[in-house]
């Protein structure tokens, strides 16, 4: 059977396959650096959204507490639901099943 | 020719092998001058400002947050056409004028300044379309206070650097302000910073979150009476505070006026002070509790023992002290009824009795003359002189005056009182959140020191309660089914001028705590120079009361004692209400239903989802409605419902 690579060819790569597998270690060694540092720019960016989510969240939980804040509860239940301050006796406060008392 | 080739490759070979060998030789062998220049530019330092933690209360609600803000700079030099750049600033930014921009850009000697700080991403963004070269923003930490005026003594505020300057803000800045992160990085020809060895990503560092013992509902109902008051009374201020006696927490504590929390620097600097906790003034007849406390500990009197308080005037030296009340003939009263009727010269007797150095031992026993250790700035200790005293001084000691207290070592004595007799360092601080890990940490109550024993202490207990007796000073304090104690204490104020006495200026005050049998909370209200009502039984204890009565709803505290006279029948088991539940829903039947005796809660539920047009008048229960109880209802109808508080157009 006739080998793949003719003997000839073969004699002719061989000096300059070790040449060969350095450079490409060398390029590949760069092709890795440059990945690095272009995930590095992914990352930055990323963490930059989450900063920026983040910062969001704490202007909902802000907006939050300025809508549940009491004085505002109060200022609706007065204004738009038209109830009022109870009074002294309006309050019954059921202690048991059968029991309650008017405060 | 085959030699020219060679000749020529050899050529080419050698110029890229000198260029590749220098490029080499530059790797791994570089140059120092090129080693530093690498470093100048590449190497920086990135400090990553900590964010400032939360202040939340018990219920996790935040009370103090910290958002992002964006601040509008510009550079002078770079700005080329200013009076074009300020109109147009100044139209997109509105609230500020064209000429202050315009003023403020053409200072040619500064690269830098101010044009509006503090805006919100929603504002900067919508500048940042019409920005034009040499304007820019930079990022700030806003802290803002959702609840504006609420706990604003308590709480404090920050500076523009984001340092605490006053209350806890202050006490707690190096905790809530956290650390900086700094950062050694390698930064690329635009300035990014390159993530090499494993730096992650360049998180932000927080500050650590308090949690306070303060329940806000509470602090806000209370802030809400203390206005009612000091409008009524025309008072000078009001103050008060809510403790947990069995713990110490504070529950609530807050003085009216206040201030908004987000705008500090537009109030005077007295406002803005906890004078519940800095503040030592005479109190009164407040302290006349603690000269029978010891009364009762060195066994030199029981509850019924008898004093001779003769008309209510008693002559010591070439002065008299009087009680508020004057006899037409010489009266003896006990010892239980001398502090129900807080009588000043029959606890001035007492105290005779005891002796000065008994006295003086008990107030310092109970915290008096001494910091309570509570952590918050600026702590007031009051003025307690150790014997010998003067007669006079002696007396007056008897019944709170010649002596200073602040109102946070009343309310923390009184509470040693109704948990058994231990006194309890009090505290605003629930618990932390570590910034990193957010893991809480629960802050434990801190016994002091045990004042009282047990028997003495219950007994002393039933003779506050005797306090708020029919007759007594502190009888509008009573709660049906929920034993009050309690003490009023109407003291003159201080003339720091001329010396004595101010006429017409009272420090009126209650301290009460409930229910008595398991007691749980302590109330202490002041009001400072009401007019024209002063005394504490009608200015102080009615306000006592109102706060007490909302913690008993908020927290469902069941009554220790029920009379028929206060009981009532459980609504859910009443006929109307069954009578209501057998009705066909009036979704089903189309029919406008019994809505008579309804509450507007009741009649809102029963509409829900209902296609009809619903109108209120008034408030409290229906009397009255339209159209009448069966009426067909049709989508769109108009349904209007009449109330009102009138019980008798109910029935």
């Amino acid at each position: 059977m006739r080998a793949y690579w003719p003997h000839s060819l073969r004699e002719l790569f061989k000096p300059y396959l070790s040449l060969f597998i350095i450079i490409i270690s060398l390029f590949s060694i760069v092709m890795i650096k440059m990945e690095v540092v272009r995930v590095g720019y992914v990352v930055l960016k990323e963490s930059e959204q989450l900063k920026r989510l983040m910062d969001h969240k704490r202007m909902l939980a802000l907006q939050w507490a300025e809508m549940t804040r009491p004085e505002r509860v109060r200022q609706i239940a007065i204004s738009r639901l038209t109830l009022s301050e109870a009074r002294s006796g309006q309050f019954i406060q059921v202690a048991d099943k059968e029991i309650a008392i008017r405060q | 020719m085959k030699a020219r080739i060679v000749y020529i490759f050899l050529f080419f070979f050698c110029l890229w092998a000198i260029i590749l060998g220098r490029g080499l030789q530059l790797q791994i062998f570089p140059d120092q001058k090129l080693l530093a220049l690498k470093k100048r530019q590449f190497k920086k330092f990135l400090i990553l400002k900590s964010r400032r933690g939360s202040i939340l209360d018990r219920n996790q609600k935040d009370l103090a947050v910290t958002v992002a803000s964006y601040s509008l700079f510009a550079d002078p030099f770079l700005i080329k056409n200013k009076k074009k750049a300020a109109k147009k600033i100044a139209r997109v930014l509105g609230g500020i004028s064209y000429r202050k921009i315009l003023k403020k850009i053409r200072q040619k000697q500064k690269r830098f300044v101010w044009i509006k700080r503090s805006l919100s991403k929603g504002e900067a963004d919508k500048i940042r379309k019409h920005l034009v070269r040499g304007f820019s923003f930079v990022e700030e930490p806003l802290r803002i206070y959702p609840n504006n005026n609420l706990l604003s003594q308590v709480l404090g505020f920050v500076g523009r650097d984001n340092r605490g300057l006053e209350g806890l803000e202050l006490e707690y800045d190096n905790f809530l302000r956290g650390h900086d992160k700094r950062l050694k990085i390698r930064r690329d020809a635009r300035g990014r910073p390159l993530i090499i060895n494993g730096q992650v990503f360049l998180s932000e560092p927080e500050g650590g979150h308090i949690i306070l013992t303060i329940d806000s509902d509470l602090q806000f109902f209370l802030e809400k009476e203390l206005q009612e008051t000091f409008l009524k009374y025309n008072a000078k201020s009001a103050m008060g505070m809510v403790l947990d006696v069995q713990t110490g927490e504070i529950l609530a504590m807050g003085k009216y006026p206040g201030y908004n929390l987000n705008h500090p620097t537009h109030y005077s600097p007295s406002l803005r002070r906890n004078v519940l906790v800095t503040d030592a003034i005479e109190q009164g007849s407040t302290i006349k509790t603690f000269i029978v406390a010891a009364a009762l500990k060195y066994k030199t009197a029981f509850p019924s023992k008898k004093y001779n308080i003769g008309e209510g005037v008693l002559k010591i030296g070439r002065r008299k002290i009087r009680d508020a009340h004057r006899y037409k003939k010489p009266t003896f009263l006990s010892l239980e009824e001398i502090l129900s009727h807080s009588s000043n010269v029959g606890i001035a007797k007492v105290a005779f009795e005891l002796g000065q150095n008994r006295v003086y031992q008990i107030l310092k026993d109970f915290g008096f003359g001494q910091k309570t250790g509570i952590q918050f700035p600026g702590e007031g200790k009051g003025i307690l002189r150790s014997p010998p005293w003067g007669k006079h001084l002696f007396s007056n000691i008897s019944f709170g005056q010649g002596m200073t207290a602040t109102p946070l070592q009343i309310a923390a004595a009184y509470a040693a009182i109704a948990n058994g007799g231990i006194l309890y360092r009090p505290y605003l601080i629930k618990g932390y959140v570590d910034p990193v890990t957010s893991k809480k940490t629960w802050v434990k109550p801190t016994k002091l020191r045990r004042v009282l024993d047990e028997n003495t202490a219950f007994t002393l207990k039933l003779m506050l309660n005797g306090v708020t007796a029919e007759g007594a000073t502190g009888h509008l304090a009573r709660i049906e089914g929920y034993p009050v104690a309690g003490k009023t204490g109407t003291a003159q104020k201080v003339d720091f001028i001329n010396g004595g006495y101010k006429k017409k200026a009272y420090f009126s005050s209650f301290v009460g705590f409930f229910p008595v049998n398991r007691p749980k909370y302590l109330v202490y209200v002041a009001v400072d120079e009401p007019w024209p009502e002063y005394y504490a039984s009608t200015v102080a204890v009615p306000v006592f009361s109102k706060i007490a009565r909302y913690i008993i709803r908020k927290n469902n505290l069941l009554p220790s004692s029920v009379s028929l006279k206060n009981l009532v029948l459980n609504p859910a088991r009443s006929k109307k209400n069954t009578d209501r539940k057998r009705t066909i829903p009036f979704k089903e039947s189309g029919r406008v239903p019994q809505l008579k005796g309804l509450s507007l809660r009741e009649a809102l539920s029963l509409f829900e989802g209902v296609p009809v047009r619903l109108k209120v008048k008034g408030t409290g229960r229906v009397y009255f409605f339209s159209p009448k109880v069966d009426s067909p209802l049709h989508p769109g109808d108009d349904v209007v419902l009449y109330l009102s508080s009138d019980s008798k157009k109910i029935e």
